[in-house]
């Protein structure tokens, strides 16, 4: 070996250092920059995936990572976003960028969030899906789901981190679980009761509709409940102002008489905000204090305690 | 004694070096001290217990004093099968219900485990180890009703390969194997050992057969009263603690009865064969637990509900006292229980995807044995030498 | 280590001088993707590449090395390899890559990779070094596959994602086979690497400890 230079010498070290450390970072800028169009098409494309699998029983086929991005397309889905904020109002932003991750706090949405709302339109019918994000047994949990002009769900879609194998991981890949929210409404009379997902043969904790528990995998339906209450909880005035009126409609049937002039004006000044609906009903509901309190008959809390003063 | 004057002559010289059955010599020489006294005690030299009570006489007086749990809990199987259909037929069917559904298990899980460990023996041509007798026992005893055939066998012998025998046999296990093959079948078959249709058998006796024209009353669940409180339905008004104390609610086949079982606990206690060290702090730490979290929170049970549900009891008398996996210093034995039932109410209560912790609270008290032992005995050495030192 | 003979350098870590069953490095990647096939044989390609590039980089670069800072060139050099793989996996099997997620960047800290740059490549020619490289990841491939492979088989009753327990059980109309959840659980692997340890030393007895 002929040495030219002293090997341990703090100039050739740091020359070395140097030299080693620049070649390396060309080397993986040019790979990071080479490959960066195809990642970011492979990680749109799971998302895509997962949107449209909320509504895949409305399209009538599968949704695999291969097709999601031609339907996406056919569905031109790219001009069919958009972002509401927690009033239900339209705000800018670009809906797809949105990680539902940071639109949570504490497994609260955040009241300022800006929230991305996806239309498919299939057949003629707007379907609204949104994005959901909770807790799950073990990780984290999400998803989207689908709710049609009158606010009865049209399909979900589950995804999870590490929830249990063959147990809680079914939320993804049992299609039952899925299916079985398809067609549940999301309101009662007018007000927001989410649909639960409890054991079978246990009443809906939110007061609307349920589905039942995967079994021996309790604790993640629950999650998924919980997850689908506070996450739609953010989109109740946007998906409200399309469906309140439906929804009050059918609960003042009776003093309106038809459903057409019940429609918009004559029903709507008298009863039909969504507070008013809400209040009555819970007051309906809690009778008397006990009941009122004992049951989460009444969705949300401050309405329940509202009654009881009221009482 | 002409029975074993023939045993000694003729058929003991088969199976010794250079018999006829030499290979089979293990599985003769259990049977053999299984059934009589062994001829031998200790050498009469040197300072020696002198004595008959070997470990296979230690080990009759632990499947003794599980019978009445055993007894109890076959009932319990046919009580709540009635109670699940809406009929009863007298505590006698009811028995015999049970009978037919637990000695299966009994026969698969002695089958597989002995089948093993005598072949090991003969492999090593050593003495069959007594430990599975007590094991055998307990492993149907502490899983759900319907736990088929095939899974205790799959479990038992997991347990017996891999939590005792690669380990050097009975003696020198870290872990209880029985509890092993309870820890395998919930992380292994979840669904075979939780839920609401595990613990109760609605079907024929045997294997669980839809019986026809019967159906299963509306409202009836069979969850047990842990699972509620994992679930957060538990309301500790209606759940009777009486009820638990006998043995009337779902559950692992012999873990329901907290009376018979403290019962099986005056035997062990009263023959010395378990430390009653363990069994009282194991109570005392799963009291204690039970009372703050009791004071803390409106809906949880109350201690004594605490101390009758689950497995709780049955792993205090029967698990936590193992002498080969549990602490062996007094002061030891203390601690290692007092963990045991802090531990089984903390994780029942705190961790909603294991109702049961009875079983994870022994196991994991089975790992830190050897270190508490460690501690105390080091922290002796140490209070010695500064005595010495002063 | 200069004189070892090539064969040995490539053959020797297969089985006999295995890095993960008789080194016992590498373990926590064997455990953590080690519950299907197609992850497993995925990490194992990419830790025979990324040791094989490795060791023939630092063999060349060998004699002008600072010594004061060899452990931190290594590391550049294995950083930038893995980081390279992750990229293209990610791009071209995305799938594989999300089941991997952080473990093809836990390559880095993969003990054969520093055990075997240190101890070998930084005293060998680049030949000898090459086949070291790759010795020693099909070696560590090799148990991750077989682990993998019992693991998916009877954890999930199928082997690349193909049905084979359940599917064949099935149309016999019994019941079916039912997964054993504890073989998709990290005990599970680590219960099965000490009964390949156990196994070959019971065929190697002079591997036995004294």
């Amino acid at each position: 070996m002929h040495k030219t230079m002293n090997r341990n010498s703090n100039v050739y070290t740091v020359i070395y250092a140097t030299v080693l450390t620049v070649l390396v970072a060309i080397l993986l800028s040019a790979a990071s920059l080479g490959l960066k169009d195809k990642q970011k098409a492979n990680t749109d494309n799971e998302k895509k995936q997962q949107i449209l699998q909320s509504v895949a029983s409305k399209l009538g086929k599968e949704v695999t990572f291969e097709n999601a991005a031609d339907l996406w397309q056919e569905l031109k889905m790219d001009d069919a976003m958009f972002c509401v904020n927690t009033k239900g109002e339209k705000v800018d932003g670009k809906a797809f960028d949105i990680a539902s991750k940071s639109l949570f706090s504490a497994g609260k949405i955040i009241p300022e969030a800006t929230l991305p709302v996806y239309v498919a339109n299939i057949n003629g019918v707007p379907y609204r899906i949104m994005s959901m994000y909770g807790a799950g047994l073990w990780g984290p949990i999400w998803g989207y789901l689908s709710v049609d002009p009158e606010g009865k769900v049209a399909g979900v879609s589950f995804d999870h981190d590490s929830e249990t194998a063959g147990l809680g991981s079914k939320i993804k890949d049992d299609p039952a679980f899925a299916n079985a929210f398809i067609g549940k409404s999301i309101f009662t009379d007018g007000k927001f009761t989410s649909v639960s997902v409890t054991k079978a043969g246990k009443p809906a904790n939110y007061g609307g509709e349920k589905v039942d528990a995967i079994t021996g995998a309790t604790k993640t339906s629950d999650y998924v409940g919980i997850m689908i209450y506070e996450s739609l909880l953010g989109y109740v005035p946007f998906i409200q102002g399309g469906t309140a009126q439906a929804g009050c409609c059918q609960k003042h049937e009776g003093n309106c008489g038809e459903k057409e002039t019940c429609g918009m004006e004559g029903c709507q000044k008298e009863a039909c905000t969504p507070e008013s609906c809400g209040k009555e009903e819970c007051k309906a509901q809690c009778g008397d204090k006990s009941e009122c309190a004992a049951k989460a008959e009444c969705a949300d809390k401050a309405e329940c305690d509202a009654c009881k003063k009221a009482e | 004694m002409k029975l074993n004057d023939y045993i000694n002559e003729k058929i003991d010289p088969l199976f010794q070096k250079g018999g006829k059955y030499e290979k089979l010599w293990s599985i003769y020489d259990s049977f053999h001290t299984f059934l009589f006294v062994p001829r031998h005690t200790a050498a009469r030299k040197g300072v020696q217990v002198h004595d008959s009570v070997d470990s296979k006489r230690v080990i009759m007086m632990v499947i003794l004093a599980l019978v009445p749990a055993a007894l109890v809990g076959m009932w319990n199987v046919g009580y709540q099968h009635d109670l699940a259909l809406g009929i009863n037929d007298g505590w006698f069917m009811q028995f015999l219900y049970g009978l037919v559904a637990f000695l299966p298990k009994v026969v698969v899980s002695y089958a597989v485990g002995l089948g093993i460990e005598m072949a090991v023996a003969c492999m090593k041509r050593e003495e069959v180890a007594e430990g599975f007798l007590a094991t055998g026992l307990l492993i149907p005893m502490i899983v759900p009703v319907n736990t088929p055939l095939w899974m205790i066998a799959v479990a038992t012998a997991f347990s017996v390969i891999f939590a005792k025998e690669i380990f050097g046999g009975t003696g020198m296990n870290i872990f209880n194997p029985a509890l092993i093959t309870r820890a395998f079948l919930f992380f292994a078959y979840p669904k075979a050992m939780s839920g609401d249709e595990v613990f109760v058998r609605t079907g024929s006796a045997l294997c669980n057969s839809p019986i026809e024209g019967t159906a299963v009353v509306d409202g009836f669940s069979g969850a047990t009263p842990l699972a509620a409180v994992a679930d957060g339905t538990f309301d500790p008004v209606t759940y009777s603690t009486m009820d638990a104390f006998l043995g009337c609610i779902p559950g692992s086949i012999a873990e329901t009865s907290t009376l018979a079982i403290l019962l099986g606990a005056c035997l062990l206690l009263v023959t010395r064969v378990a430390s009653w060290r363990i069994m009282c702090s194991v109570f005392v730490g799963g009291a204690l637990m039970s009372a703050i979290i009791a004071a803390f929170s409106e809906n949880a049970p109350t201690v004594a509900q605490q101390l009758c549900l689950g497995g709780f009891a049955f792993a205090a008398v029967f698990m936590a006292t193992d002498p080969v996996t549990g602490c062996r210093t007094n002061t030891g034995k203390y601690i290692y229980g007092l963990f045991i039932g802090v531990m089984a109410i903390l994780i029942r209560m705190f961790n909603t995807g294991y109702p049961e912790g009875a079983m994870m609270a022994v196991l994991l008290g089975n790992a830190c044995a050897p270190l508490i032992d460690y501690c105390v005995v080091n922290s002796n050495i140490s209070k010695r030498a500064k005595r010495v030192n002063a | 280590m200069a004189n070892e003979k090539k064969p040995g350098v490539f053959t020797g870590p297969l089985w006999t001088n295995n890095p993960v069953v008789v080194q016992v490095l590498g373990i926590c990647s064997a455990l953590a993707v080690t519950t299907q096939m197609k992850p497993a044989l995925v990490m194992g390609i990419s830790l025979t590449c990324v040791l094989a590039f490795a060791n023939v980089i630092i063999s060349v670069l060998r004699n002008t090395i600072p010594n004061r800072i060899r452990i931190i060139v290594q590391l550049v050099v294995v950083a930038a390899l893995v980081i390279l793989v992750n990229q293209i996996l990610k791009a071209y099997v995305y799938d594989v890559s999300k089941a991997l997620s952080v473990y093809v960047g836990l390559i880095i800290t993969n003990c054969i990779l520093m055990g075997r740059l240190e101890a070998f490549a930084l005293g060998n020619k680049p030949f000898p070094a090459l086949l070291d490289g790759l010795g020693n990841g099909i070696g560590y491939a090799l148990i991750l596959f077989i682990t993998a492979t019992l693991r998916e088989l009877f954890g999930s009753g199928t082997l690349f994602g193909y049905d084979v327990l359940a599917r064949f059980v099935n149309e016999a109309g019994y019941d079916g086979y039912q997964n054993c959840g504890f073989f998709t659980m990290p005990a599970a692997a680590l219960i099965i690497l000490g009964c390949i340890i156990w196994y070959q030393r019971a065929k190697n007895p002079d591997l036995q400890d004294k």
